[in-house]
């Protein structure tokens, strides 16, 4: 065992024992991950200063690469099939698409800071945003530092993804309350190859994977001649200037969430009024529901990526969705007082 | 015919061969008895074989063949469905609520398939549940199909219908809070920036 310098490791360590044996066998590529899975006694310093190093490089590659990828995203039995072109003009406006090979032919393209999108059943919608809301957590588009509170990047060992050699790294929450994720990142451009939401018990809830990836030095012409069309109109956020109407106290959540949105707003098809909150650990978020409705008391549970839970209290009842373990939604439905 | 020709046969008939194969194979002569058998044992294969049929087709499925021009598989755009989008003159002012609840409906819920009969539900299971499926549908196309579970106490036998209308009613307000809250962060960021420049003046004063 190899000494743990400071407390920080020490969570690290333990929140890699606690979950990786029964990743070890589901989250390698093929067998190229046997070296660094065989035994995981513990972390180094030097293998979180990779992971992190690892991790900006990632977000460099989605930021600034020119590339033309296609992309499949496997969720228990079902698999969806993407094509993503991205590039930087030499103005240096950032120019993406996602589009499905799928179902109903959609389209997300984002232009530096807005995003549109298209959906056969759909009027056509623009946003401001950082992130397309796609397959990729938009996390991945933002620094280490971000994250940094709540989950450790680590870099593991290597194996080969896509026909290229690439760099295991694991995103290792420093608890067990929420997902750990496995980035395989192309070694020659820090791109991401393939990425597993694994959940603490060693499930894999969800595999993102390039199919072909391409790089190229110069912005595809799709995108540059969708750069100047015009684009569908900016959506107002409804809900933005409604107030909570009661004063609930959140008595606990995991270590890292913060609040990033609250209001007072009617669910869509039911119309249950509801206080709102949504909370971000910098990765994934969880939206909390209280509410005096009675049609809202039901007990209910969801599990699966996205989970939920309904907790009811004496008068009041919080539901809370997520992508976190249903312990985590359990405890924190309970953990709200008046 | 040697196994190599029957191969390409079983695999014209079955819609996997090219044109080209089609073609030679159904200008010899001395396959056209094989190629029908094929055909029509692949056509009671798929259901669709009609009784009486006319035994030999070959001459028709080759002057069918000769009549269609080679088709080269297209080379498609990556944004030739984009462009018809772009193309259109005006777009619809997305009515602020309505047209991202719209797209969170198409984003979430598409179908929901109850794997217990009504009579099952209604009496509820052993341990008080009842086990439906719903499935998601994220902007992207991705359908999940995820399992949930109600948790009864006696008293109470709900309509799985309301509980799964509540259940989509949170899922689809979930996603749509979170695309919103994007939009939400870059304002705070933006707000941000224009006040961060400000800052050091009072320091200096």
């Amino acid at each position: 065992m190899m000494r743990v310098s400071n407390a920080m490791l020490a969570i690290v360590v333990l929140a890699w024992l606690g979950a990786s044996p029964a990743n070890a066998a589901r989250d390698g590529v093929g067998q190229q991950a046997e070296t660094t899975q065989s035994a995981p006694q513990t972390v180094t310093e030097q293998q979180i200063r990779d992971g992190v190093a690892w991790f900006n490089r990632m977000q460099q590659a989605l930021r600034n690469e020119n590339f033309n990828a296609s992309m499949v995203q496997v969720q228990g039995q079902r698999v969806e099939l993407f094509s993503w072109l991205h590039g930087r003009t030499e103005e240096g406006t950032e120019l993406e698409l996602l589009y499905s090979l799928n179902g109903p032919d959609s389209y997300l393209v984002r232009q530096n800071q807005q995003v549109s999108y298209f959906h056969p059943m759909i009027s056509p919608y623009s946003m401001q945003s950082r992130a397309l809301f796609g397959p990729i957590p938009s996390a991945f588009y933002e620094s280490y530092a971000e994250i940094e509170p709540s989950y450790s990047a680590v870099a593991m060992g290597g194996g080969r993804v896509l026909d290229r050699p690439a760099k295991h790294v694991r995103l290792i929450p420093r608890d067990q309350q929420r997902f750990s994720y496995s980035l395989w990142l192309d070694r020659a451009s820090g791109m991401l190859l393939r990425l597993a939401t694994v959940s603490p018990n060693g499930d894999i809830l969800e595999l993102v994977q390039l199919t072909s990836l391409e790089i190229t030095p110069e912005v595809a012409a799709d995108l540059m001649q969708m750069h100047n069309s015009p684009m569908p109109p900016l959506i107002k956020d409804p809900n933005v200037d409604t107030r909570i109407e009661h004063d609930w106290q959140q008595t606990w959540l995991p270590e890292g969430f913060h609040q990033v949105r609250s209001n007072h707003h009617s669910l869509p098809m039911t119309g249950i009024a509801a206080d709102y909150f949504l909370y971000s650990d910098g990765l994934t978020r969880v939206s909390v529901y209280v509410s005096q409705d009675p049609r809202a008391a039901t007990s209910i549970q969801y599990e699966g990526l996205e989970s939920l839970y309904t907790h009811r209290h004496r008068d009041f009842s919080v539901t809370v969705v997520g992508r976190l373990p249903m312990e985590t939604l359990q405890r924190i439905a309970a953990s709200v007082t008046r | 015919m040697t196994e190599h020709q029957n191969e390409k046969l079983s695999a014209l008939v079955d819609g996997e061969q090219d044109q080209e194969t089609m073609q030679a194979l159904v200008e010899n002569a001395s396959h056209r008895e094989r190629w029908f058998r094929y055909q029509l044992a692949s056509a009671v294969v798929r259901g669709d074989a009609i009784a009486g049929h006319r035994f030999d087709i070959s001459a028709a499925v080759a002057a069918e063949v000769a009549k269609s021009p080679v088709l080269a598989p297209a080379k498609v755009s990556a944004l030739a469905g984009l462009q018809r989008w772009l193309q259109r003159s005006g777009w619809m002012r997305p009515a602020a609520s309505m047209a991202v609840a719209a797209s969170v409906a198409v984003v979430t819920v598409i179908s929901v398939q109850q794997l217990q009969a009504p009579t099952e539900v209604t009496n509820p299971a052993p341990q008080g549940r009842s086990v439906s499926t719903l499935e998601t549908m994220p902007i992207g196309g991705v359908v999940n199909p995820v399992s949930f579970n109600t948790v009864h106490t006696p008293s109470e036998q709900m309509d799985v219908g309301v509980e799964r209308r509540l259940l989509q009613s949170f899922m689809m307000d979930h996603q749509q809070q979170l695309q919103l809250s994007q939009q939400q962060e870059v304002a705070t960021l933006e707000a941000e920036a224009e006040v961060t420049p400000e800052q050091p003046e009072p320091d200096s004063q």
